[in-house]
């Protein structure tokens, strides 16, 4: 089983998850997971969403993931029974005693170890799947011959990160946003203190520097899916439940693509090549593979001039509908007539296209798209559906 | 608090006899190779010491580092306890007699885990990430007698990555591997490199031996001191009700974890 796991905190980013390639998302609850600020799912959206994705053929797990202190036990059973019966098809958790009552609770849905346990042997994984475990989500340090190993010493299913941003820290082994924000770092308050910018000084309290940087770069591994396959991982997964649904649409897009084709066996270096700049543009980080060939270098250390991250304007749209030769667009980001495009879609590889006429919603011709979220509309004859993605052209299609 | 029942970290091994004269007569040694963050040693240094002998084994470890304590991990029926970090520690040691002491970091925050890894380990270490109304709780709670830490640095990060050797090969500056950093908001961590990777210290330290009195010492193994750069002297001066700058943010307030809380 090899599965494409995505990120969605919102019910709009399921959607266009799974629309753009998933088997499975996970999500957070209101209570008990990580990413504490994201919108999260209540209960009756959890189980809208297993039913949304069962209907697809597709899964729905559900991060339980913090490290708990004594008060936050409160209403965890009832939750998780809930879950269960909601048809949750995993939780992914870190905490034994969630662990523990999942197993006395005997709840059908299966129990995924979170990175944020910090995995990085068969030992450790042993260990959980002795407990019950069906599923390990590996540290994010782990390398290609950890992944080996592990898999083969335990037949766990193997989950590995593919993309997204990375923890400075071993997932789980950091309590700096404790100390610098009072933010409990384990508890989903983390306020990535790692990316901020420090005075560093000697050990005598001598200032050497005023710019100390420590984040790393994104994760990035699209030249390497061939590799984690034949590793033995079972599920890719995608960070950032907090990310934009452009952001997940392309990744998705993108990984899904690659997957496909290399189980096919038709993928080209000109595929990789294609889809590295096609995530490189949307990212506003650089990204590298980190540890699945080896150790970490200086080059996979993130610095910048003065901590600031570039952001792109490439995602001009999302298609609502299009009927009768007009495409209504709700605009992202500014575009005119006369602006290059492109269509992503999970129906086709991309259309390339000049806009050549744009109507306001009472179809009055305009020059601009100028306003956040205004509803456009298009005349054109083009196989496009909704939520598909309309961006600006920045590379040549794939040949 | 009676001197007999602290546990303290040696960083080397002339202390342990200042520490005996002032009645500690327990010390953890992180071991070589399985320790990160300290002065280590040799299991040779250690299994010939006529001591009781705690070994701290702090590393989060890959297959390699795993499959090399398994080699190791014979050799240290000599030891007290193990105190370990990676649950494949215990995986590896769980049939043997060696005594195991759970010391997940950050992770030791409430009884209803501790109390799981009591059942299957000798004792555990308990965070002090906790306010105090919630460690009163935990140590009223745990099954078996716990290790608090009341004195020391807090590891607040450990990474895998060489965050100092990069920085200064990237800025051009000296290979230094002890350094300091410290937050627009005026928060300082010691950073500490060796070739398993970096971790980060809160720079204050903690210092909860004025609050003992409100924890229930039957369900105390030991009391942790970690003494970082402190001396011997200035340990005993601190034993002996002298003064240390020191901070407790969080057993003096609750950490948060949504934003929204920030404004309570």
């Amino acid at each position: 089983m090899i599965e494409l796991l995505a990120p969605a905190g919102d019910f709009e980013r399921l959607k266009i998850a799974f629309r753009y390639g998933a088997d499975a998302v996970y999500i957070g609850g209101k209570n008990f997971s990580l990413r504490a600020n994201a919108k999260n799912f209540s209960l009756d959206e959890i189980k809208e969403a297993c039913e949304y994705a069962h209907n697809l053929g597709k899964k729905i797990y559900v991060t339980v993931n913090i490290v708990f202190h004594d008060e936050d036990f409160k209403g965890l059973e009832d939750y998780l029974s809930s879950l269960d019966n909601y048809g949750v098809d995993a939780i992914i958790v870190s905490d034994i005693s969630v662990m523990n009552l999942w197993k006395k609770l005997g709840l059908k849905m299966e129990l995924h170890v979170s990175t944020q346990a910090s995995t990085l042997n068969k030992e450790s994984a042993l260990f959980y799947k002795e407990l019950g475990a069906k599923r390990v989500v590996l540290a994010r340090e782990a390398s290609e011959e950890d992944i080996k190993e592990i898999k083969a010493y335990t037949n766990l299913d193997i989950e590995a990160f593919i993309h997204g941003a990375m923890c400075t820290s071993i997932s789980g082994r950091c309590i700096m946003s404790n100390y610098a924000t009072n933010r409990d770092a384990n508890r989903g308050g983390c306020a990535q203190i790692c990316r901020w910018c420090f005075k560093y000084y000697d050990e005598n309290g001598n200032e050497l520097d005023d710019n100390f940087q420590m984040s790393p770069k994104d994760l990035n591994m699209v030249e390497y899916i061939g590799d984690m396959i034949n590793a033995g991982v079972n599920s890719f997964k995608v960070e950032g439940r907090m990310r934009s649904i452009y952001y997940i649409a392309t990744v998705l897009l993108s990984y899904r693509h690659i997957i496909d084709k290399y189980l096919d066996g038709t993928i080209t270096e000109n595929d990789t090549n294609y889809y590295l700049k096609v995530l490189n543009r949307c990212a506003n980080r650089e990204s590298t593979s980190h540890f699945f060939k080896g150790l970490p270098t200086i080059n996979e250390q993130y610095y910048t001039n003065d901590g600031v991250e570039v952001s792109n304007q490439d995602f001009l749209g999302i298609v609502l509908d299009n009927k009768d030769g007009i495409i209504t667009l709700e605009q992202r980001n500014y575009f005119k007539v006369g602006d290059k495009v492109q269509f992503i879609s999970p129906n086709f590889e991309t259309i390339e296209y000049t806009i050549n006429n744009i109507y306001d919603e009472n179809m009055i011709k305009i020059d601009t798209a100028n306003h956040a979220q205004m509803i456009v509309k298009i005349k054109e004859n083009l196989p496009l559906c909704k939520d598909d993605i309309m961006r600006i052209k920045v590379f040549d299609k794939q040949a | 608090m009676k001197n007999n029942k602290i546990l303290v970290r040696i960083n080397n091994l002339e202390e342990i006899e200042e520490y005996k004269k002032l009645g500690i007569s327990n010390f953890l040694f992180p071991l070589k190779d399985f320790s990160i963050g300290y002065n280590t040693f040799e299991i040779e240094e250690l299994n010939s010491l006529q001591e009781n002998v705690y070994v701290l084994v702090n590393r989060v470890l890959d297959n390699e580092g795993i499959d090399n304590f398994k080699n190791i991990a014979h050799k240290l029926s000599f030891a007290k306890g193990i105190i370990f970090e990676d649950i494949g520690i215990y995986q590896v040691l769980k049939d043997t007699n060696i005594p195991l002491i759970w010391n997940q970091n950050h992770f030791a925050v409430n009884s209803e885990s501790i109390n799981i890894w009591l059942d299957k380990v000798d004792s555990a270490v308990v965070s002090n990430e906790l306010e105090k109304s919630e460690l009163i709780y935990v140590l009223n709670n745990v099954n078996k007698k716990v290790i608090l830490p009341v004195l020391g640095l807090n590891m607040s990060m450990y990474s895998r990555r060489y965050l100092l050797s990069f920085y200064n090969k990237y800025k051009g500056l000296n290979d230094i591997r002890r350094a300091i950093i410290k937050t627009n908001n005026g928060k300082e961590f010691i950073a500490v490199e060796n070739e398993y990777g970096t971790v980060l210290f809160y720079k204050n330290y903690f210092n909860l031996i004025n609050e003992i009195s409100a924890f229930n010492d039957d369900k105390i193994l030991f009391y942790y001191i970690d003494p970082n750069m402190l001396s011997v002297k200035e340990i005993e001066n601190i034993l002996n009700g002298g003064n240390i700058s020191y901070l407790n943010p969080f057993y003096e307030n609750k950490t948060v974890y949504r934003i929204g809380d920030l404004n309570d």
